[in-house]
């Protein structure tokens, strides 16, 4: 009857069958009788961060996973659980995975071609694979580029695969929108960031970056309210006014300029207040540092270390000399060689850099930066200490932290060692209350050179340079780059271009959409139609995915067996996380899919390309590998657990040896850890400052940056040496103008915008999305909670620039950069710069085969940019905020 | 015993995180929300802020909505939590149209998150506690603070913004709370007598 | 029977049949085709119910209050009056049963025995009035002054009753000073009581009766008029949003055509069913501001619901096919008994 009804119904309101006549829905398979009645409790460690740090509980109720929440009293969530954690189960219950190995039948490719899936057996498909990869690899290991990204960060064997497969080719897809890791690099010799001491922090100015709240950090929320919640004042200089700015002072700036607002408060400091930790200066950093007219440092004959000029003997003495009076400004002459002291070049250098100057590119009103800096300054307590665990410690309780928004434009280098600069002259690099790395808390990471100044870490540290280059992102052209997939898709298309002399054959995605999140999409898509062979690791039907040749489904990761290290939070620190050394294990639940573990799938393709076993195989491999971020805190293979390089060994065994080996553990193994979850360690808190480490003057800071220098130098005497030009710029100066000692204004690819482009695009982090991690934004949980959210997946415009361009709330528009084009509905509000153009998130893009709630929403990442001229020249960071032009659109679509 | 609820805005930064947990723990269906979370600015540009207000059920001393049910399928509890009795109710949506706080949703239909797709085995399991054709809304996590845990919401919260404890006294930290911070009602004028303050809005 | 009743039926029938569909789709199928969401639970169905419940109670209301003071039945009118009456309860509750989430709980509310709440006196009156016009209908009441004063007064205190428990469902949702508010009872009440009387003035056609009818109607329709013209002054002033301007100019139009009608039109015989009928429908009109307008605010004030978006509500063919198929059965009702008084009665009764 009801059916009867019903088609009456259709009839009458003619709705039309399009949707479910294209689509057919998922038949999901009855849950198995026997687990009905069934409870169960499982460890859980979130994955839908890339901090993926949050311990969790796994509930299971009749076979059916009925919910996942914060584990009670564990580090370093205490029971709390972001939205994206608790929306676990959708990732796993979804229609739209990967559920069974396929291989392409059409050969076509095309994000809206249907790729006429073939299901084959795992052992067909990965026959087919590794057929392919060992005949690349045989030709020229080279050949195969291994793209990684936030989709999969669960797996410990894609390093030692690539590493025993020989290609250099690992790509981070996600990596050139945010170069934020040089100055943390060079400075605290820490990776990723540096982050505040949220502990003690009094007065904490926070630019381009979050403290955890905007994209709702477990830890990092609960401790910026803890701070404001003691009094701490929060200075958010942002082109919008976040969650983060609406508990502190909101200082809205013009997009992209936050470089001039840094340049003229150090301005301000120098020259107007000029009160600095002459102490930390003296003591803890090159500031002392003669330079000669070279622009390096004046060097001891004899003992080659730089020299300091000694006011008592009126001389220039080696910096390490015991008991002298190093002077802090001048300029001296030695041997009739003028060279004046690193600080006074710096400040020299700094003095056109007013506020008033400032004012004309950022708008911030010069009042506001002198009273910033002002404050900034009153906050620091210069010379007071601070006594932790027995051990006295300056304590400056300010911070200044600069990321993504800041550094992600040419000159982002320079804006975040500047934020370096202006730490320095209070002296709270590396003491409590002030600015800390978030990486490795050990003596290795401040360890000085010979010249006394801090060993250069991680990206810091310049990549060896090759001719032609072998590393298909250009690696060597950017020694200091963070990962590099724009390059690659340039020297993919055109490798003649960019001197490569191989031929890229083969692309595996291993958790890495570069399609969606990049830039130029279009661009990628060719670039995955020329190589001949693809094969991805899919937990989805992704953008790389329906590109693919093979897919190779994965588990969804509450599915991933996992054991890891407690990672230190980037967002920020406090003594609820610090000092906690960690492991922490996730419990899979069973399988939905015929999928399989991420590193079984490695396993297996190594065993058949051959590169399993032996010396030089994957196992050995894994046998000297590090932890590439906590080195020796982190989960190794070390005497005598290393693996036996000749057999084969299950994951849970290698777990099991990693365990057992863990420098914080108890040498108990895999088994222990099952039935409890994690475990853990507490260090004193002292050890987690790296003051303790090279107390007074033990170790220095570069206030003087000859590393970027010589790094510099170094990569100009290549090309001189092959007698090539830089690659893809009109001018080598234009690279190397990045490369001086000291920052100096540089204008971004977007200052100079043709006049119709008068607004910039800005893009944030947001609750729903962090990053492209479980596909958060194809979640019906979140997607739920963002399409409520006023200011998700809209074109966000200010009221005053709304009615000068004539657009109301509601209007659709089209955002065009010089580089490509969005649409979108308009939002109209108070809370953005006047010229800005605010679009959040990782929304739209999406393919045929795909969750359609992928498709939904502007996509920010269309309107930037491969360009190599548009890049920072040090970091190779894209620009992420292009000018932009908006206008209405007359169709309703 | 009266148990309540308060939120302290000035530590809420809207992240949703209250939602989706009452989602994961009362399995509830698409489009139903048992905890809102309204965001809206004050203010002009440059003094603008952004603000997030969550609303969840009242669970008013002297709720509209138990008075209008013409079948009490909505009762109170002795510990002062509402609930809805959905073998009772006749979706008459009387309750909805009475509660000025717009904590009550009727069931339309059973949706499924993956639009047009079957339900997933999450769902297929928990929706079994709806009715198409009933009203919903939030019940305190009854069930966890029978157990004596805290309403899902207010243990995900990352900010520490949800405190949940008994009204009725004084030394809780709810009680304390309200007094210290001079906690409010939402239209408390109205006479509902809300179990959910809020401090530092 | 006149051919146009003939008429008037079978379009009724066929209406009835069609919309018919669309209630039981409702009854069977739930809410889920229709133009309601969260933002409008309540929409045609409930506006309809409003309508049919106030009609009946504003003719039961008439003839009760007639019956008290000791007057005669006019010209018999008040059998058909009362038929009227009962087919627009039947339907009244038909709808508004279609429109519960659970119909088949409707019993419920027996058992639930919630006498605050408005819903139950709802059901409670309902159920009285329909065995009160049931009685009329069939002149079961004892033809004694005694029982037919009784069946009067409790005829016209649940006829009160009916119509004022209708005002109460929006009380706690108003703000504070909500006296001001446009939906007052007494709105309520007397547009209850002048659609009664464009019931009597239909019933009277074609009798001098006719006249007092129209008469009491415009008085009823000055009322009305002063008081919804009132709100909407004190809304304009007050700054509140109020949009009755729909029914203010119908019932302009009303009056005019009452005044023309007494004045020009002294034979017209269709003058006085068109206004009655323009009566009904304004009065019908006059739900929808009830119903629509008032749940389309949002419930929290600014700023709170300044994002708030408010999706809007289209009846969708479901509920126009309910709505009509419920009008259209108080008609057939109204002519199923008059046939079965007129040609099967006599024919069972001559049985016996």
């Amino acid at each position: 009857m009801s059916k009867v009804v019903d088609n009456y119904i259709e009839m009458l309101t003619k709705k039309e069958f399009s949707d479910s006549m294209n689509f057919t829905p998922y038949e999901w398979e009855e849950t198995d009788g026997a687990s009905i009645g069934e409870k169960e409790v499982l460890f859980g460690l979130c994955r839908h961060c890339m901090q993926g740090d949050c311990a969790t509980l796994v509930h299971m109720e009749d076979g059916v996973v009925t919910r996942v929440e914060g584990r009670d009293g564990v580090p370093p969530n205490y029971g709390s659980l972001c939205p994206r954690g608790n929306s676990a189960i959708m990732s796993l219950y979804n229609p739209y995975r990967v559920k069974t190995p396929l291989v392409r039948t059409n050969p076509e490719k095309g994000l809206e071609v249907d790729p006429r899936w073939k299901e084959v057996s795992w052992d067909e498909a990965l026959d087919i694979t590794a057929k392919e990869l060992k005949k690349i690899r045989d030709e020229d290991p080279r050949g195969l580029v291994m793209c990684e990204g936030w989709g999969e960060r669960d797996t410990i064997l894609r390093i030692p695969f690539r590493l025993a497969y020989g290609t250099p080719n690992e790509i981070g897809s996600h990596g050139p929108l945010c170069t934020v890791h040089y100055a943390t690099g060079l400075i605290h010799g820490n990776f990723p960031v540096s982050i505040v001491d949220l502990e003690y922090c009094e007065y904490h100015i926070t630019l381009g970056r979050s403290l955890g709240p905007n994209f709702a950090t477990t830890g990092g929320t609960r401790k910026l309210m803890k701070a404001l919640d003691r009094g701490m004042k929060l200075v958010c200089v942002d082109p919008r006014c976040s969650n983060e700015a609406s508990k502190g002072e909101w200082v809205p700036i013009r997009p992209g300029t936050d470089y001039a607002f840094l340049l003229s408060m150090a301005h301000v400091m120098m020259y107007e207040i000029q009160t600095y930790d002459t102490e930390f200066l003296v003591k803890r950093t090159n500031s002392t540092y003669l330079i000669g007219p070279d622009g390096n440092y004046l060097r001891d004959k004899e003992t080659n270390k730089p020299l300091v000029w000694d006011k008592k003997q009126m001389k220039a003495v080696p910096f390490d000399t015991k008991g002298i009076d190093v002077a802090l400004q001048g300029t001296y002459t030695i041997d009739g060689i003028q060279a004046t002291t690193s600080f006074d070049m710096v400040r020299n250098s700094f003095i056109t850099y007013t506020p008033e100057w400032a004012e004309t590119i950022t708008t911030v009103p010069s009042k506001d930066i002198r009273r910033i800096a002002r404050e900034f300054v009153d906050h620091a307590r210069i010379g007071s200490t601070i006594d932790i665990d027995g051990f006295t410690f300056p304590f400056r309780p300010v911070s200044l932290n600069t990321e993504r928004n800041v550094t992600n434009h040419r000159g982002g280098t320079y804006g975040d060692l500047t934020g370096k600069l202006i730490n320095m002259m209070v002296g709270c690099i590396e003491v409590p209350g002030g600015c800390l790395g978030s990486g490795y808390r050990g003596a290795i990471a401040a360890a000085p050179t010979e010249d006394g100044t801090v060993k250069p870490g991680y990206e810091a540290e310049p990549k060896p340079f090759h001719f032609p280059p072998n590393h298909i992102g250009l690696e060597e052209f950017f020694p200091n780059c963070h990962t590099t997939p724009h390059l690659a898709v340039n020297a993919i298309l055109e490798p003649e271009k960019y001197y490569v002399d191989y031929e890229v054959k083969a692309w595996f995605s291993v958790g890495g959409n570069p399609i969606r999140m990049n830039a130029q999409p279009e661009k990628y898509v060719e670039a995955f139609k020329k190589i001949p062979f693809s094969v991805s690791i899919a937990y989805h039907m992704d953008e790389p995915a329906i590109m693919a040749d093979v897919i190779l489904p994965e588990h969804s990761f509450l599915e991933r067996l996992r054991v890891a290290p407690f990672y230190p939070q980037h967002q920020s620190i406090s003594d609820e996380v610090n000092g906690l050394q960690m492991i922490q294990m996730r419990q899979p639940v069973p399988k939905l899919f015929n999928t399989m573990h991420v590193d079984d799938i490695f396993m297996e393709l190594a065993d058949r390309i051959g590169i399993l076993y032996g010396e030089g195989g994957l196992y050995d491999h894994l046998n000297n590998g590090e932890d590439w971020l906590i080195k020796d805190h982190g989960l190794n293979l070390v005497d005598p657990y290393k693996l036996d390089i000749n057999k084969k060994h299950s994951l849970e065994e290698i777990f099991d040896s990693q365990i057992r080996g863990w420098k914080f553990g108890d040498g108990t193994g895999f088994d222990e850890l099952n039935k409890i979850g994690y475990k853990e360690y507490w260090q004193p808190r002292k050890n987690f400052y790296l003051y303790y480490y090279y107390p007074d003057d033990q170790a220095k800071y570069e206030f003087y940056f000859q590393h970027l220098k010589n790094t510099g130098d170094e990569l100009h005497k290549n090309l001189i040496d092959n007698n090539i030009s830089f690659p893809g710029v009109d001018n080598d100066e234009h690279i190397f103008e990045m490369y001086q000692p000291i920052p100096h204004y540089v204008k971004n690819s977007e200052t100079d915008a043709p006049k119709e482009y008068d607004l910039w695009a800005i893009n944030w982090k947001t609750p729903y999305f962090s990053s492209d991690v479980g596909n958060v934004t194809g979640n019906p949980w979140l997607a739920e909670l963002y399409k409520a959210d006023p200011f998700e997946a809209v074109v966000c415009l200010n009221s005053e620039t709304a009615r000068r361009k004539n657009l109301k709330d509601g209007d659709p528009v089209t955002v065009a950069s010089r580089y490509g084009s969005l649409q979108g509905i308009v939002r109209v509000s108070e809370l953005f710069h006047p010229d800005a153009v605010g679009i959040s998130g990782g929304y739209g893009g999406g393919n045929k085969h795909g969750n359609p709630l992928n498709r939904k929403g502007p996509n920010f990442n269309s309107l930037l940019t491969t360009d190599i001229k548009t890049l920072d020249g040090v970091s190779a960071g894209q620009e992420t905020a292009p000018a932009v032009k908006i206008t209405k659109r007359s169709d309703r679509a | 015993m009266r148990y309540g609820m308060v939120i302290d805005l000035a530590r809420c930064v809207g992240c949703g995180a209250c939602t989706i947990a009452c989602r994961g723990q009362n399995g509830t269906p698409a489009g139903i929300n048992f905890n809102k979370m309204k965001k809206y600015e004050v203010g002009t540009y440059p003094s603008a802020k952004m603000k997030a207000i969550p609303m969840p059920c009242m669970h008013c001393d002297n709720p509209p909505c138990l008075k209008v049910c013409p079948t009490k399928a909505t009762v109170k509890h002795e510990n002062g939590i509402v609930t809805i009795d959905t073998d009772l109710c006749i979706g008459c949506r009387a309750c909805i149209i009475a509660c000025p706080y717009d904590s009550r949703q009727f069931i339309w239909k059973m949706n499924n998150y993956y639009e047009n797709q079957n339900e997933t085995p999450f769902e297929k399991h928990q929706y079994k506690k709806y009715q198409k054709g009933t009203v919903v809304k939030c019940v305190f996590c009854i069930d966890r603070v029978n157990e004596g845990l805290e309403p899902a919401c207010v243990h995900t919260c990352l900010a520490g913004a949800r405190i949940f404890g008994d009204l009725d006294d004084p030394e809780s930290e709810v009680s304390r709370l309200i007094a210290d911070h001079g906690g409010v009602a939402f239209k408390a004028e109205i006479g509902t007598e809300p179990c959910v303050y809020y401090i530092n809005g | 029977m006149h051919w146009i009743n003939w008429i008037i039926l079978g379009i009724a029938v066929v209406l009835t049949g069609a919309g018919g569909l669309a209630i039981l789709y409702q009854l069977f199928n739930g809410l889920n085709r229709t133009g309601l969401n969260d933002r409008y639970v309540w929409g045609l169905n409930i506006q309809g119910f409003f309508t049919l419940s106030s009609y009946a109670a504003g003719i039961l209301t008439i003839i009760s209050a007639w019956i008290l003071m000791g007057l005669p039945d006019p010209g018999g009118i008040f059998a058909p009056a009362g038929t009227l009456a009962f087919g627009f309860l039947i339907s009244s509750q038909i709808l508004l049963g279609s429109d519960l989430g659970r119909p088949l709980r409707a019993l419920y509310i027996l058992k639930g025995r919630n006498f605050i709440s408005p819903l139950t006196w709802d059901f409670v009156t309902l159920m009285i009035l329909t065995l009160c016009s049931f009685l009329l209908m069939f002149n079961l009441v004892p033809q004694n002054v005694f029982f037919i004063k009784v069946w009067a007064l409790v005829t016209l205190l649940t006829s009160l009753l009916c119509i004022v428990v209708h005002t109460i469902f929006f009380i706690p949702k108003v703000e504070a000073g909500y006296n001001s508010h446009p939906f007052s009872s007494l709105d309520i009440f007397s547009g209850s009581i002048w659609s009664g009387a464009a019931v009597m003035v239909l019933m009277s056609t074609g009798l001098d009766l006719q006249k007092t009818f129209l008469g009491f109607l415009l008085v009823f329709s000055i009322i009305v008029f002063a008081s919804s013209a009132g709100a909407f002054i004190a809304s304009k002033l007050g700054r509140t949003e109020h949009k009755n301007i729909k029914f203010l100019v119908i019932n302009g139009v009303i009056i005019l055509g009452l005044v023309a009608e007494n004045l020009v039109l002294k034979e017209g015989l269709f003058a006085g069913p068109i206004i009655a009928v323009l009566v009904l429908f304004a009065v019908f009109i006059e739900k929808y501001d009830l119903v629509t307008e008032y749940q389309g605010k949002p419930s929290l004030p600014l700023p709170y619901s300044m994002f708030e978006k408010i999706t809007p509500y289209k009846p969708s063919i479901i509920e126009l096919g309910s709505l009509v198929a419920s009008f259209s059965l108080s008609v057939v009702i109204f002519y199923a008994v008059y046939i079965f008084k007129l040609y099967i009665l006599p024919f069972v009764l001559s049985w016996f």
